[in-house]
Order: structure tokens, then sequence, then C-alpha cells
């Protein structure tokens, strides 16, 4: 598979009234062609700025990008505001949490997607109404001709996020990115849309770059996974090894503390103590280890650098070697 | 409290809102709750499931009196066995509610002791004795102190809030809590330690809880009873067990169909 997209050490930093806060700390990954690539954390973990820091979507005035994001071959730090105006939507493409806000209330979907068309591609007006009514149809809305006469408050949830994913998928971007496209929907909803984006994926063969926080979608649908914790990358691997042998404290607790079918009722959930600090109080040394059930004193007293566990398998722990492979998940988290 | 005590019982629960025109004229009647009956034990906890405008958290807020029905009632068995009607002083003191969002819940302009305060005194409470003693108690049932009670609702973080829309609910000293989506708003490990709070408390106070929720995982983590709404009707109600291993109504098969898996080995929708 062919790297899509390559972002190195990125480094994302706000001023803020109470100073520079680095929101995204040195975070690397790639996205191959035809790859699903999930980033999971908690909210401020970072997750969302990474998303947004790719296409340069953050005030400009008040944030600093380093690092490098090459994208086909270029590196996208290096574009200014008119090069990336021409990769936002035509060769990357977002999707957002929540469809409602991101329509505009007084137009017609019909009008809202044939303009999505027309500003990507050189077609007439008639020719780019009937390629919005395709795509209507190719995201599974029933009666797409009549869909887009109709307003974004007509539709249910469900039916917006498809509306926003033909939209995204308007100029067949080369990558996309999804940044919690299924939250604030129904579980069956859920299910359809997650369905609906690999089967679009098999078909034009993108990337897919998926920001959750919710672990059964990353089962669900991700091949390679990406697990931030306070601005830095604490895990890194393919869902399987992920899901088999977590390396990393953090995504064990993530995945004692979400109940499954396997949670003992009369007991209590394993839990992660605490919450996550905010960027004013990044801890020093290893930034999980004040939660971590694990952490010895050394934690504290130097910074931990992501380890290579196996080719494809890095983890940001000194003790991932004595924890992977190692007892089951729910052993040795608090209770 | 002996268990297996039936301490409210809701029986053919109708609601319909009525769309007007400018001038008044009825445009649309919409039926949000359809003859909905169920019963509440103490120290179980009934899940109350379905999609967005099934119905469930306008069933949540008729069972709490935040509205009235359009027909049926809600009857609460008082604690000496008698029964009461709804919105007295008493049921009011009997039912609370926590939240879905612990943002927009709490007054930001008051501190958390008088937030407090305020759901006792809506019930009658006047002596700042009593008031005082009863808001530490809560307080500490959900692991504050009395620090923590002269702070600000910004001062915590989302989980800590849930906590305190908690500690509101547990002032009046109810027998029956609306918990409406509690968790769904909070991350995992936070919401874990959310729902083991809700389960110990209910241990020690023996609380009834009807829990609205859509997450199936959490339905059966922690309830004892459920049932599934679909279009303002509960078109399916069963022990948790019993629904899980065999849902009868296809509305029920499909949410279970719905519920994320838990490996990727489980994948049918993908390829692995």
């Amino acid at each position: 598979m062919t790297k899509l997209l390559d972002v190195i050490d990125l480094r994302t930093s706000f001023d803020t009234e109470h100073g520079t806060v680095t929101a995204v700390d040195g975070v690397s990954f790639s996205v191959a062609q035809g790859e699903v690539v999930g980033i999971v954390g908690e909210s401020g973990c970072g997750k969302s700025v990474t998303a947004e820091s790719i296409l340069q979507l953050l005030d400009p005035s008040s944030t600093r990008y380093s690092g490098q994001m090459n994208f086909d071959g270029e590196d996208l730090l290096t574009f200014g505001e008119e090069a990336m105006r021409r990769i936002r939507g035509n060769r990357i493409a977002m999707i957002f949490q929540d469809p409602m806000s991101a329509l505009n209330p007084v137009f017609t979907i019909g009008d809202q997607l044939t303009e999505a068309v027309l500003a990507h591609r050189k077609i007439g007006k008639r020719s780019a109404r009937s390629a919005a009514v395709d795509l209507l149809d190719k995201t599974g809305i029933p009666e797409p001709e009549r869909r887009m006469r109709q307003y974004p408050h007509q539709l249910s949830g469900g039916q917006r996020q498809r509306v926003m994913i033909a939209m995204a998928l308007s100029c067949d971007p080369e990558l996309l990115i999804a940044d919690e496209p299924t939250t604030a929907l129904d579980v069956t909803t859920q299910a359809q849309i997650l369905r609906l984006l690999i089967e679009l994926k098999d078909e034009f063969n993108a990337g897919i770059l998926f920001i959750t926080h919710d672990l059964g979608v990353v089962a669900e649908i991700c091949d390679r996974v990406v697990v931030m914790y306070l601005g830095e990358v604490v895990e890194s691997t393919d869902v399987h090894t992920l899901f088999d042998n977590p390396a990393h404290p953090y995504t064990r607790g993530l995945m004692a503390s979400t109940p499954d079918v396997g949670s003992d009722p009369s007991a209590d959930l394993p839990i992660i103590p605490g919450s996550v600090p905010t960027l004013h109080n990044v801890p020093s040394g290893c930034r999980f280890a004040d939660r971590c059930p694990f952490a010895l004193p050394e934690c504290r007293e130097r910074t931990v650098e992501l380890e290579v566990l196996s080719p494809d398998h890095t983890s940001r722990c000194i003790r991932s070697q004595e924890l992977i492979g190692n007892s089951p998940v729910k052993d040795g988290m608090a209770r | 409290m002996t268990l297996e005590q039936t301490v409210l019982e809701a029986r053919n629960l109708t609601k319909t809102f009525v769309t007007r025109s400018p001038m008044g004229r009825t445009v649309a009647e919409t039926k949000a709750v359809d003859q909905v009956s169920l019963s509440l034990t103490a120290g179980r906890t009934y899940a109350l499931v379905g999609e967005s405008g099934s119905g469930k958290s306008t069933t949540g807020r008729l069972l709490q009196g935040l509205i009235t029905p359009t027909a049926g009632e809600v009857i609460v068995s008082a604690a000496d066995g008698s029964k009461l009607t709804q919105n007295t002083k008493r049921s009011n003191r009997d039912v609370q509610m926590i939240f879905q969002d612990p943002y927009s819940s709490l007054n930001p302009r008051r501190r958390i002791r008088s937030i407090l305060e305020e759901s006792l005194r809506i019930i009658g409470e006047k002596d700042p004795t009593t008031l005082r003693s009863k808001v530490d108690e809560a307080l500490s049932a959900v692991g504050f102190s009395d620090e923590h009670a002269q702070r600000y609702p910004h001062e915590f973080s989302g989980g800590q809030r849930q906590r305190i829309g908690i500690a509101r609910a547990l002032v009046a000293s109810p027998r029956i809590i609306i918990c409406d989506e509690p968790v769904s708003a909070l991350d995992v490990s936070i919401q874990a330690q959310i729902l083991n709070l809700l389960r110990s408390l209910q241990a020690d106070l023996g609380l009834a809880y009807l829990f609205i929720t859509h997450d199936m995982s959490v339905v059966r983590y922690l309830a004892h009873r459920v049932g599934v709404m679909h279009q303002g009707k509960i078109v399916e109600e069963a022990d948790t067990a019993e629904l899980f291993a065999n849902p009868q109504h296809d509305y029920t098969k499909r949410l279970l169909a719905s519920v994320p898996i838990h490996h990727p080995s489980q994948r049918t929708t993908a390829k692995g």
C-alpha cells in the first residue's frame, strides 16, 4: 500500500491568555491508500486538533505548527493558504460530528450539494445537479430527488450525516478525515453509517483517518490505531494487536473501563482514576503516571520515549515489555 | 426497606404534543408517549432504551412530574405505604432527576452549596442547620468535602459535575432517581467512575432507578429490567439477561445487532 499521508513529529501550539500550550506534541503516523486509521483517546487528548492541523483549520493568528505532513510527496506545512484551499475538500475532505451545524439551514440540500460539486469540478450547473443526485443515491438515501428539494431540518440526523458524506465525496477525495462522525447518532444509525464508509472506501480506494473515543467503533472499522493521551501518541499498532496485546496502561485502562458482555454485573467496573489534566498542567516525566496503576517512581523522573516493541507496534511506557502478552486486560487496574 | 417493593407505578401514560399555527389552529398532534405502563422497584434499575425521538426522555419527565400527562397516571408509593398522586411536595421529594449534560444543568453563578440547598428549599426545608447537614451528607456520599461546596461549577471537570448532579438529586433523600443519559456525555474512564458510584448508592440506599440510555453495554451492566421504546410505545419488556438472550421484537433485535463489537475478530461488516 502506498503511503498517502505521512505525519512526522507534528506539533501544534496555541497562544492563550495564560501562555503557550502544545495540544499536539510530536505526533507521527501515516495513512495508506484504502486504509482506515483510527485516532483514539478521551476529550482533551488532542485527537481533533491533530485532524484539524492536517487541513490547517485552526485560527492562524494564534496557532503554530511544526514538523512535517507529507501528502502525496509534498509537505502540507510548506503550503500557503491559497495552496491549502485547493487541497481542502478537494483531495482531503472532512466530515464532522454534528451534521446539523455543518449544513446551512436556509438552503436546500440540493443547493448545498450542487454548490460543493461546482466548487470542485469544471462542469455546468445542470450536470452538477445530476452529479449531486448520484452522490446522494450512493450514500443510500431513499428518494434522492425529493431530498434535494428539502431543507436540513426536514432530515433525520443519520440522513444529514449521509448528506455530509455525499458532500465530502463530491470531489473524489484521496483522504477522508472523519471526526467522530457517528457520536451524535443512534446506535442503529451508527452501524449503517460505518457500513457506508467502508463501502465507499473500497469503491474509491480512499484512505480514512477516523477520530473517535469509542473502542467499539475502532474494533468495527479501523485497520490501524493510534492511541493519544494529552497530546502524545502513547501506543500505535494494527487493530488486532491492539485488542489482543495492548501494551500501554492507558490503552488497557480504556478497554477495561468500557462495559461489555464480559463485565461482571455484580462487580464494580475497573476505572482509570482521576481525569485528563489540562494542557497548562502537563506532568513531567510520563504524562499518564499520576493515573497509572503500574507507575514506578522513575516514571515521573524522565521523559518516556516511544519504544518499538515489534516492527509495527510502539508504546510509550517503560513497562511495555512486561505488560504485553501478559495478564488479561482487566487484571491490575484500579477498582 | 424490603426489596421487590414497588415504589412507582405508571399506568397508561400518554403525552400528546400539539403544534399550533400562529393563529392558534392545531396543525399537528404528536403522540410522544403512547399508553406506557411500567413499575419501578426499590433497589432495582429499570432501563428505558430506544433511539432518539422514541419518547424515552418524555417518559422520564412524566414520571418526575416535570410535565403533565395527557392521559394516564403516575402513582408514587410513600415509605409508609400510602399512595401519592403526582406533583405534591412529597412526590417531588421522592422522585429526583439526573440530567445528561453536567455543563448546562448547574447554574454557573451559584456555589455548589447553594445549588444543593435550593433542592431542599423547593420541598419546604427552611432550617439552616438541617440544610447544612443534609448538603454535607449528600456531598460526602459522592466523595466531595466541605471545601468543594464553596466552589463554582466551572471549577469542576465533566465527571465531577455529574457527581454534583447526583448529590443534588440525593440531597432530598429520594427513593426514586430518574437518570436521563447520565453518562452519555462522559469519557469512558469517567463513565465507569459514575456507573460505579450509582451502583454503590443504590446498594446503600435502596434507590430505584429509571435509567434512560441508548447504550446497550451500559444496560447490560447496570439494569435488572429493560423496556424497549419505539415510536412512543414500550414494544418489549423483559429481565435484562432474558432480553439479551432472547429478543422478541424486531426493533429489539435490530438494536442489539447494531451494538458495536468489542474485538475486531467479531467483524462482519468489514474485511479484517
